[in-house]
């Protein structure tokens, strides 16, 4: 029980829209105060939303890049916490708790590392890319699959050279036509990933699909759950998670997805 | 005169004492471990345990949680590990703690609180209970205790004969007079109250046109529901002659205040500490602060303005 979380506050630098509703963010420590550990990819930290007390829970994000000075994250303007988040300008603070929760694992055995990203799951995807990519011991070059409904909804990162990035839209107004699993599908039958570890982040529906291919092939898989969280440091109990093996009673088991996740191995969870 | 400079902020329940006023609400704060370096556990008047029952409970389906207006709604349902994780794992960090420990006791039967409550008794890290009869999101035992005067006055009898140490017991605001109530645990030996549990609530996803936690209610706790808390404790401490511990929406120093002065002689805070978990240290130094400012030896002398 040795988990030290810290609280303190961050300085936005620069935000701006990285797909249509999609907004990057960049903060800076106060006075370089940070967390004692530089949080990895898959944690996440809670900030206290601007509505507070009216809204009277933090808000969840997993990190899409984090160093000594400061971290990023990636929202979707979804409610009123996102909404105010994108209003405040540059220099405003916002209230941290982290790094909270199980990072992802790296890569087994030279496996070939397999990124699947949808909707607001770019941001833990986009800065596992960036760490597999700076790390010459994993199984050859990243592959990230990212989807989206359409175009305008693909975000614009500057993605690491070592990342072969595949972008895939429902309506084929961008990059390949279909959804992730299409082109995933595509990959496997043409041999490409005979040796993958899989990663995924975004819509429950995609990430059951990733898992079941996973299964299909053998290969480890590693998910990120997103779930309503109140405390954030596994207090609370309830952000559970439901897992695919029955407790002792015979009935559900869970896992808070604060502490035991939000990075989970799929095999792990029920689907 | 000294006290006012340095009031007497030591609460006494059963001629016991809590180091100051201000406590941390069962299930907001698990079994103490969890906020580690983000609250400072010596300033804790008490840590109030997530309920324990015999078994382990799992807990109820997710999402657990629903954000209302200055409010959240939970149906956590009791997740714990259970008597036996409880007294193997828990309990002796619970005596390490720098601050007293009352453990949240529940059950879906009256043995089943007869058998968490005996195995307190020779627990050193555990000060005192809080009998649990409030608690709306399960289908057996919890609320059901708590909101008929006889069967909980019958388990209060019962639990008192079980365990020595001080027991609070944690009333329901989901009853037409917590009056009746509060009298009935005052007479069946209970040495405190704690005023109140969680309403019940509910909310609607309006898309998916069902609500938004899959068992339909919940336990609304924070700010929203900071008024109801306040006139229970009020109506509670003056049909009552044992202490009353005030929870529900405090946040800050002057809602705890609202609590105290309406008769509470403790409070706890809960919810607040999911956004703000320093949140008790404020609320402690804010009590002092004003107890000193207006002239205040005690916490009992706030009590009877009106």
């Amino acid at each position: 029980m040795g988990q030290h979380n810290s609280r303190g506050g961050a300085r936005i630098i620069s935000q701006k829209e990285v797909a249509r509703g999609y907004r990057e963010i960049r903060l800076e420590y106060l006075d370089g105060a940070g967390p004692d550990r530089i949080p990895e990819p898959g944690s996440f930290f809670t900030f206290l939303p601007a509505g507070h007390p009216l809204q009277t829970m933090r808000r969840p994000f997993a990190y899409s890049a984090a160093d000594e000075k400061g971290f990023s994250f990636i929202y979707e303007i979804r409610g009123d916490a996102t909404s105010d988040l994108a209003e405040r300008p540059d220099g405003a603070v916002l209230d941290w708790i982290g790094p909270l929760g199980r990072s992802f694992p790296m890569p087994q055995n030279r496996r070939r590392p397999v990124l699947v990203a949808g909707g607001i799951g770019i941001g833990p995807m986009y800065y596992l890319t960036c760490r597999l990519s700076a790390d010459s011991g994993s199984g050859g070059e990243p592959l990230v699959i990212v989807g989206a409904r359409t175009a305008a909804l693909v975000p614009e990162l500057e993605w690491p050279d070592g990342a072969e990035v595949v972008i895939t839209t429902d309506d084929g107004t961008r990059g390949r036509p279909g959804t992730v699993l299409s082109a995933l599908e595509a990959e496997v039958s043409e041999g490409g990933l005979s040796r993958a570890e899989f990663y995924s982040c975004g819509p429950h529906p995609m990430m059951a699909a990733v898992h079941r291919l996973a299964l299909a092939t053998g290969a480890p898989c590693w998910t990120s759950m997103e779930e309503m969280m109140a405390c954030g440091v596994g207090a609370c109990q309830g952000c559970a998670v439901e897992l695919a093996e029955q407790g002792a009673d015979g009935g559900a088991a869970y896992q808070r997805a604060c502490v035991e996740g939000p990075v989970f191995s799929s095999r792990e969870l029920a689907w | 005169m000294s006290g006012r400079m340095n009031p007497d902020l030591t609460v006494n329940i059963a001629g016991r004492k809590l180091p100051n006023p201000v406590g941390v609400a069962s299930g907001t704060f698990g079994f103490g471990e969890e906020y580690n370096g983000l609250t400072d556990l010596a300033s804790l008047g008490a840590i109030y345990t997530k309920a324990v029952t015999p078994e382990p409970r799992a807990g109820n389906p997710p999402p657990r949680l629903a954000e209302t207006t200055a409010g959240m709604i939970n149906a956590i349902g009791l997740a714990n590990p259970g008597l036996e994780a409880f007294i193997r794992d828990k309990a002796p960090m619970l005596a390490g703690l720098p601050c007293p420990a009352v453990v949240n006791v529940a059950g879906a039967t009256r043995a089943d609180y007869i058998a968490v409550a005996e195995s307190l008794e020779d627990l050193p890290g555990v000060w005192g209970m809080e009998l649990n009869v409030s608690c709306p999101n399960v289908d057996h035992g919890g609320m059901a205790f708590g909101t008929d005067p006889r069967v909980l006055a019958d388990l209060t009898t019962a639990v008192r004969a079980a365990c020595s140490k001080p027991l609070i017991v944690k009333l329901s605001p989901n009853v037409t007079d917590i009056t009746v109530t509060a009298r009935a645990a005052e007479e069946a030996g209970a040495d405190a109250l704690s005023c109140i549990n969680t309403v019940t609530g509910m909310k609607v996803d309006v898309q998916a046109r069902r609500p938004a936690i899959p068992r339909g209610t919940g336990g609304l706790s924070g700010p929203a529901i900071r008024p109801v808390g306040v006139a229970a404790v009020w109506r509670v401490a003056r049909a009552v002659k044992i202490p009353v511990i005030g929870l529900g929406g405090i946040a800050a120093a002057e809602d705890a205040l609202e609590y105290l002065l309406a008769g509470a002689s403790a409070v706890q805070v809960g919810t607040a500490l999911f956004s703000e978990p320093d949140a008790p240290a404020k609320v402690l130094s804010g009590i002092r602060d004003y107890m000193v400012r207006e002239g205040f030896g005690k916490i009992s002398d706030l009590h009877g303005f009106f």
